[in-house]
């Protein structure tokens, strides 16, 4: 079962990657508000979508 | 790109996403996709009755079945894959892609890949290793393409204008890292010729290499992209927030931690020592945790709004994706529970358990996903939602077909193969008898699929008609989003930060001087391989035995038929000894196979005439009656290319097979010599003398010395009629 | 059908509130209140329509907006404000406090900000805490006008300063504790996946590798993520106290090197499977512990009431310009302005003007007295008359109200006896672990040999940790008083809590408890030749500015008369405390006063010149849900009794009506004899009004003030109703009662656990790997068990 001496440091080489991935997402603040991203990923603020609301407020209001 | 004054001067950049990338995706999934599932009900009618082979070397079930599962993992879903990550990374990220340039080489390199996948493998052009058929050359190009695709993903993220990354973005990039060093490590060959190479792994070690990237393709591949892609599109889809953010961050954080060990489950009751496999069956019942972690959450998000799941055709699918990942992942840690491993390992309840996972899981979420995207994408009205429905229900119909036909077709074999009677003798000897019984599953597992298929192709014929109902001029959508402030994150970090960072850093860094060393000082010796375990009597294979190995590899023969007899009594009884780890040393790549169509062939080596193998292989209904194999006619015409033989010796001397100088040189002459000696025996039985240079003889001579090497002389070689 | 439903219930454009009286704009969009139409103006003026498709699509409205308030936070620019409360990196940026942020849209809103305030470069809003940080653009110095922005857009934002060490700190820790936590739970599952190994049967060369591995990922989990534990024990030991975490870092410790030993003898009894799975649990029920604690009390919230307005202060002596600053900002000898129903920020003297001041908050009565310049004035209190100019002499913490509140905070710390005995138990209960330890060490080492020494012992120290112990009792407590102080009862201390369990009787004061404790008018008899309406309009302009609650009455009363009420200019208007208030009007001399007449009852004579013109009876009126509290006690087996010092007759009709027993009910008595009634009954619980009972208070068991100061009364009584609801007192005791249980079950699970946990680990049928899970699963538990029953939800139904 020698493949194990590569497959052994081949996983924790990844593991520790990710290890450092986390200090590094938690050193920059990502988990530091976990409740709006979820709602901000729901926006997302097109200039045509501001441009065309203009004028659909008032055309609801005639209708 | 149009930039509005006013929006300009208050700050705001102004930038559109690069949507025709995502564009060309869709149209290539939709593509890809048809000629996949299309594959898919082509090998499965052949299953169900083999004319539909028509005899044709690239229509047998062998070449195609590779073909179908690397255009459904990599073209189908791979393209879906590429889609849906550009279409979220851009929008979550709120900037365009990196750079325009990279994502045409992604694109156009992915597709060429493909092409060449569906030239080559057809032709027989395959490395025999599950999943990762494709030779060295698209090995290579697939290596290059996914780095170009990993380059523009992680410099989009270094210019993004959102500063907290979303869960989704964070199983993007797992996927890319985790693939790649997956997909390198399993493919590590030393190349023969332009088309063929040798593993670098041979036996019992590339098996667990093989299954250790079988499996994290399955879950890297197949899973984590597609939780990113659920986690982006069911709260887009429902317009609400995700159920529990703070549940999706620990289930990517518990999944990304110890993921990458599940492989052994694979390989249970095989020659692969005693703890790994119970490693392998603990660690994969432990991952059911994580994967239940994702389902509930994707679930929970749709509590409150079942009314809207039940009208709207893309919440329909998506509620359904994610409910059938939550049954594929239960299924998954039970199958690799030993004792009901023990019935299901090689029979079809796995077949049943795979296509759960990609049409419940993939299939399902892919169309949601199309459906959503397509109309935002050309900024118009789905075409159709009645033919959205009809999919719907006629691939969630099909998909229930396949998995109950194939539960039972899996269970019924499973049961025939061990039953034994009360006197020590098995109830159904001969095997074809089990697999004529599960015939009618195989009508009905086709059917199914053909439902599938049909339901996918409403799917193309409802895209197409929205996208040419979409307004022709198409201006790309600008969107605009503040700049990220300069301001460092953590500024006013005190005195207690440095305290705080030395012994995290110092544990840190000892911990990754000691791996690198011992991957430095490990890597030499396991090439070498000194250390494989050695039995004097195992001796490497002949020349024209390896040229029989080569045929056995190109036909795809794994596909059906595996080599590794199980340590159960019934196993033993119906084909032999149990194999032993030491018998496959040069075994390069190891063809223990995944599924047992036909019967396990470790210990068919002189168990039948050479005559009676002459005959089987030209129509193996006239030895074996009801047999549902395809005919090999061409192995008749074919020659055997003795003048490539020297190379491939020596190549495989590199990599560890102690061939002597004088094997090496002489191996044309030798194998001619053995041929020679084969054909006199057949001659005798009425075969022309000038077969000996066909591949048929090569093959009778690999097939006649399989699992003979360690035959005791007392036991002589069970041979029964 | 649809047509007429929209007529009948007219919805606010704005925040979808039903409309009551309908506030139109230049478009005839109807509004609920002023300030949702400035706010629907703002909008459409920067075409931030969007807002209201965001609406439609969750179904989510924001919170109507009618008690909008204009500022200009001019605070915002001066120096030393911003020292202390910006971050001047290379751009500034400053966090706000906003009120009534919940939807989608607002989130969206406020993070358009840019779009409002060209000086802000980006602001982002964090939905959990409502806290916006607001970046400006490079070079841009002042935050004022975004928080202008802000509040008109009804978000009323308030500073928070990034120093602010409370926030800051908590974001520091909790962002270290998840990293350890992380790095611990790595390193569990992949040494599981070596152990794992060793446990199935790899054996030989294997085995010694996977030792080592599981050694190296050992590593950063003991020297990094076991840090805090070894820091609190150091901390213990220096001052010679025993605390929990002792007998925890000894096991890791122990454990670890231990390990070392075994697999440097190529043994294949390692224990760092068990160590790190030890480390990960109990790193993540102290991080939940900290979570549940984190939500329930906050200490700041009753010092906080003080600091929240905003106070004029005199540029120089003479001018009469001022500048808004906060009041942490005023230094000792500024002339601050304080205007009418303003809350006075410091102690200081009147420099000029004259004013009432109401000193409820300090003294608890609640008629407002007369100040005039020259005479002494103290933080807290408010500035019912008209506006006056003070010196400021002390300050925050110096202030009469400052040492109130410091004492109150002293008081919070008393500790329950509950308390004191789980302190006294887990001391105890260290030193016999240490005890035993040393026994099975040795016993095994002599009889077995040192493997199997070693591998008991851990076992034992590891799961005789009195985790489960250590957290049971302080989390419920202050789970509990969080749940009580959001549902309106704030509780001195955990020893309040813990009393109020065991009460049987309660007393209840009349005036101010049982009764509202303000008048209503119950009669009204006219002078014959008088003409009704100018009468009443007369009363009306006389009373209208008065606080006295009859004044309050009355102008109630006249409001109720349906018709235009007009208001009558008058001259020289004076209030004479205790006689009334009289004014000239057209020469003639009109005069409200008061008296009490024999029933009890109270009357009011408006006269002119002397000649009664209208007179008015008032009567003290019973609270709505003082009969259904009185049952639910009685049905919950507590006597009920009634004390008063107001005339029989009243106090008789009052305790017919809430069904008092007649031997229970006592009438005109002095506070002192108050406190002798409740003396001669044993477990009394005393309800009454916080300024004249604090005797009564004194010699019950357990009290309750219904109102006046929260302050005054928290510095007598054990409870102060926050809310005026009298059905919070049977909810009191059901939660003191539920609290005692669940304190007594911990304490008796937590023992039961570690003795029989002991039990086990020296009889070596757990390993280290089993006392591992057992012990943190016990802490777990417990955790559970407190949570579950005290999970009242937001606002408990009292």
């Amino acid at each position: 079962m020698e493949i194990l001496k590569l497959l052994i440091p081949m996983a924790l080489f990844l593991g520790s990657f990710f290890v450092f991935l986390f200090i590094w997402a938690t050193k920059s603040g990502q988990f530091d508000d976990l409740d709006t991203p979820s709602k901000r990923m729901l926006l997302d603020d097109s200039v045509k979508k501001d441009n065309e609301n203009k004028f659909s407020h008032h055309e609801r209001k005639e209708v | 790109m149009s930039t509005e004054t006013n929006v300009q001067e208050q700050g705001y950049e102004t930038f559109s996403y690069d949507d025709r990338l995502t564009k060309m995706f869709v149209i290539a999934t939709m593509l890809w996709g048809v000629i996949a599932l299309f594959l898919g009900v082509w090998i499965a009618f052949e299953l169900a009755s083999w004319k539909l082979n028509l005899n044709l070397p690239w229509f047998t079930f062998g070449r195609l079945r590779p073909l179908h599962t690397n255009a459904a993992i990599f073209a189908f879903v791979g393209n879906a894959i590429f889609a849906g990550v550009y279409y979220s990374t851009q929008r979550l990220l709120k900037t365009r892609m990196a750079s325009d340039i990279l994502g045409k080489i992604h694109f156009w390199g992915w597709q060429l890949i493909i092409v060449g996948a569906a030239v080559t493998l057809p032709l027989g052009i395959s490395s025999a290793k599950e999943y990762a058929e494709l030779e060295w050359p698209l090995d290579i190009l697939v290596a290059l393409i996914w780095v170009t695709f990993g380059v523009n993903f992680f410099l989009t993220l270094k210019q993004r204008r959102e500063r907290h990354i979303y869960v989704a973005i964070w199983f993007y990039i797992a996927t890319i890292i985790t693939v790649a060093v997956l997909y390198v490590v399993n493919n590590l060959a030393l190349p023969v010729g332009f088309m063929k190479s040798y593993s670098a792994f041979a036996g019992v070690q590339d098996a667990l290499v093989q299954w250790w990237y079988g499996h994290n393709a399955v879950a890297f591949f197949l899973t984590t992209p597609f939780l990113g892609l659920m986690y982006y599109y069911v709260p887009k889809a429902i317009n609400r927030p995700v159920y529990s953010y703070r549940l999706s961050i620990i289930h990517f954080w518990s999944l990304i931690f110890v993921y990458i060990w599940a492989g052994p489950h694979h390989l249970l009751y095989s020659t692969l020592p005693e703890w790994v496999q119970t490693l392998g069956m603990a660690f994969s019942v432990a991952l059911w945790a994580p994967s239940w972690g994702g389902m509930i959450n994707g679930l929970l998000t749709l509590r409150g709004a079942w009314d809207r799941v039940r009208k709207e055709p893309i919440l329909k699918f998506l509620a359904t994706g994610v409910t059938f990942y939550g049954m594929s992942t239960f299924e998954g840690p039970l199958l690799s529970i030993k004792s009901v491993n023990s019935l299901a390992h090689f029979t079809d309840w796995i077949v049943g358990h795979v296509h759960s996972g990609t049409i419940g899981w993939n299939y399902m979420m892919t169309s949601g996903m199309l459906y959503f995207m397509v109309p935002k994408l050309w900024n118009t009205k789905l075409y159709s939602n009645r033919l959205a429905n009809i999919q719907f229900w006629s691939a969630t119909i099909g998909l229930l077909l396949y998995i109950m036909s194939m539960w039972t077709a899996g269970i019924t074999q499973g049961l025939m193969w061990r039953a034994i009677d009360e006197t020590g003798k098995l109830v159904y000897p001969n095997f074809v008898e089990t697999v004529v019984k599960i015939l009618p599953m195989y009508w009905v597992r086709a059917f199914g699929g053909t439902l599938v298929l049909f339901g996918f192709v409403v799917l193309v014929y409802n895209v197409y008609k929205t996208i040419k109902n979409a307004p022709k001029e198409q201006q790309e959508e600008t969107f605009k989003a503040l700049p990220l402030s300069a301001n460092p994150i953590d500024a006013h970090g005190g005195s207690h930060r440095k305290l705080e960072g030395l012994p995290l850093y110092f544990s840190v860094l000892a911990f990754l001087a000691i791996l690198v060393g011992s991957v430095i000082e490990l890597i030499p010796s396991l090439v070498s391989n000194q250390f494989i375990v050695k039995d004097s009597r195992v001796r490497p294979y002949s020349a024209l035995e390896v040229a029989g190995r080569d045929v056995y590899v190109r036909e795809g023969c794994y596909t059906c038929h595996s080599q590794l007899v199980r340590p159960m009594a019934a196993e033993q009884l119906r084909y032999g000894r149990v194999s032993e780890a030491a018998e496959y040393v040069y075994d390069r790549p190891f063809q223990w196979g995944s599924r047992r169509i036909g019967p396990d062939l470790h210990r068919v080596g002189k168990k039948y005439s050479h005559m009676w193998h002459y005959r089987h292989m030209l129509n193996p209904r006239d030895v074996t009656p009801g047999s549902i194999m395809p005919n090999y006619p061409w192995l008749y015409k074919n020659k055997v290319k003795f003048g490539v033989l020297p190379k491939k010796l020596s190549v495989l001397a590199a990599l560890g097979a102690p061939y002597s100088e004088e094997e090496i040189n002489r191996a044309p002459e030798l194998a001619k010599m053995q041929a020679k000696t084969i054909m006199d025996e057949l001659v005798a039985d009425g075969v022309p003398a000038k077969m000996a240079d066909k591949e048929i003889v090569a093959l009778i001579a690999y097939l006649q010395r399989l699992g003979i090497d360690m035959a005791e002389d007392k036991d002589e070689v069970a041979s029964t009629k | 059908m649809a047509t007429e439903e929209v007529q009948t219930s007219l919805k606010c454009v704005h925040c979808h509130e039903a409309v009551i009286t309908p506030f139109e704009d230049n478009d005839k969009n109807t509004f609920c209140c002023q300030g949702c139409l400035s706010v629907y103006k703002i909008l459409n003026q920067s075409n931030l329509q969007e807002f209201y498709s965001i609406q439609e699509q969750t179904g989510e409205y924001t919170r109507p907006l009618n008690n909008l308030k204009a500022k200009d936070f001019d605070y915002l620019n001066n120096e030393d404000f911003l020292k202390k409360y910006a971050q001047m990196e290379e751009q500034w940026s400053m966090s706000f406090y906003l009120k009534g942020v919940h939807c989608l849209a607002c989130l969206w809103l406020i993070e358009k900000l840019p779009e409002l305030a060209p000086a802000v470069e980006n602001s982002r809003l964090d939905m959990g805490k409502s806290l916006v940080t607001i970046t400006l653009k490079k070079g841009q110095k002042s935050f004022k006008e975004a928080a202008k922005v802000l509040n008109n857009l009804g978000y009323d934002p308030y500073p928070i300063s990034n120093s602010d060490e409370l926030m800051e700190r908590q974001r520091k820790e909790e962002r270290s504790l998840l990293l350890k936590i992380g790095i611990a739970g790595f390193s569990m599952m992949n040494i599981m996946l070596y152990t794992g190994s060793v446990y199935a049967g790899a054996d030989g060369a294997y085995m010694v590798s996977f030792g080592y591995l599981s050694l190296l990922l050992a590593l950063p989990v003991v020297f990094y993520s076991a840090l805090p534990f070894y820091q609190s024990s150091l901390a213990a030991i220096k001052n010679k106290k025993v605390n929990i975490d002792i007998p925890l870092s000894f096991a890791i410790l122990f454990g670890f090197f231990v390990s070392i030993y075994f697999v440097l003898q190529h043994r294949e009894e390692f224990y760092f499977d068990s160590i790190t799975t030890l480390v990960f649990l109990i790193l993540l029920s102290r991080y939940v512990l900290k979570k549940a604690q984190q939500t329930s009390l906050n200490k700041n919230d009753i010092l906080g009431i003080f600091q929240r307005g905003t106070t004029l202060r005199q540029l120089d002596a003479e001018s009469e310009r001022f500048e808004e600053i906060l009041p942490e900002q005023l230094h000792q000898g500024d002339l601050i302005k304080v205007q009418p129903n303003e809350v006075i920020p410091c102690d200081g003297v009147i420099k000029k003007g004259e004013t009432r001041i109401n000193l409820s908050t300090l003294t608890g009565e609640s008629e407002a007295i007369l100040h005039n310049v020259g005479s002494q004035v103290f933080m807290g209190t408010v500035n019912v008359g008209n506006s006056i100019l003070i010196e400021t002499q002390k300050l925050a913490e110096q202030t009469r109200m400052g040492q109130l509140l410091k004492k109150i905070e002293k008081d919070n710390q008393t500790r329950s006896k509950y308390s004191y005995i789980t302190d006294k138990i887990s001391e105890y209960f260290v030193s016999t672990v240490f005890l035993l330890a040393g026994l099975t060490f040795s016993y095994y080492l002599l009889t077995q040999g040192l493997s199997v020494a070693l591998d008991h012992t851990l076992a034992l120290v590891i799961v005789t940790c009195p985790c489960a112990l250590g957290l049971a009792t302080p989390l419920t407590f202050s789970r509990v008083m969080g749940l009580a102080q959001r549902n309106g009862l704030i509780f001195k201390n955990e020893e309040a809590l813990e009393r109020l369990s065991h009460i049987e009787k309660v007393f209840f004061d009349k005036t101010g408890t049982l009764t509202t404790g303000n008048y209503q008018v119950s009669q009204a008899s006219l002078s014959p030749d008088v003409n009704q309406e100018d009468c009443i309009n007369l009363l009306y302009s006389l009373e209208k500015d008065s606080s006295h609650p009859v004044a309050k009455a009355i102008v109630k009363w006249c409001a109720l008369q349906n018709l235009e009420l007009k208001l009558i200019p008058l001259a020289d208007r004076k209030e004479i405390i205790g006689r009334g208030v009289q004014a000239y009007q057209e020469g003639n001399l009109y005069e409200v006063t008061t008296q009490d007449n024999e029933d009890g009852k109270l009357n009011a004579i408006l006269t002119k010149d002397g000649i009664i013109i209208l007179s008015l009876n008032l009567q003290d009126q019973i609270r709505e849900d003082a009969l259904s509290t009185l049952r639910s006690l009685r049905k919950n087996q507590y006597e009920t009794f009634m004390v008063s010092g107001d005339k029989a007759s009243v106090v008789q009709e009052v305790s017919k009506k809430l069904e008092f027993e007649s031997d229970k009910t006592w009438y005109e008595v002095s506070p002192e004899n108050k406190a002798k009634h409740v003396k001669n009954h044993s477990h009394v619980l005393f309800i009454g009004d916080g300024a004249n009972d604090s005797l009564a208070f004194n010699s019950a068991q357990a009290s309750i003030a219904t109102h006046g100061s929260i302050e005054m009364s928290l510095r007598i009584s054990d409870i102060f109703l926050n809310e005026d609801r009298l059905n919070l007192v049977p909810y009191g005791l059901k939660l003191s009662k539920l609290a005692m249980t669940t304190v007594r079950t911990n304490l008796g699970f937590s023992l039961f656990y570690n003795l029989s946990g002991a039990a086990l680990a020296i009889m070596g049928l757990i390993g280290p790997l089993e006392a591992a899970v057992l012990m943190p699963l016990s802490s777990l538990t417990v955790l559970g068990i407190t949570l579950f029953n005290t999970r009242g939800g937001q606002r408990g139904n009292p």
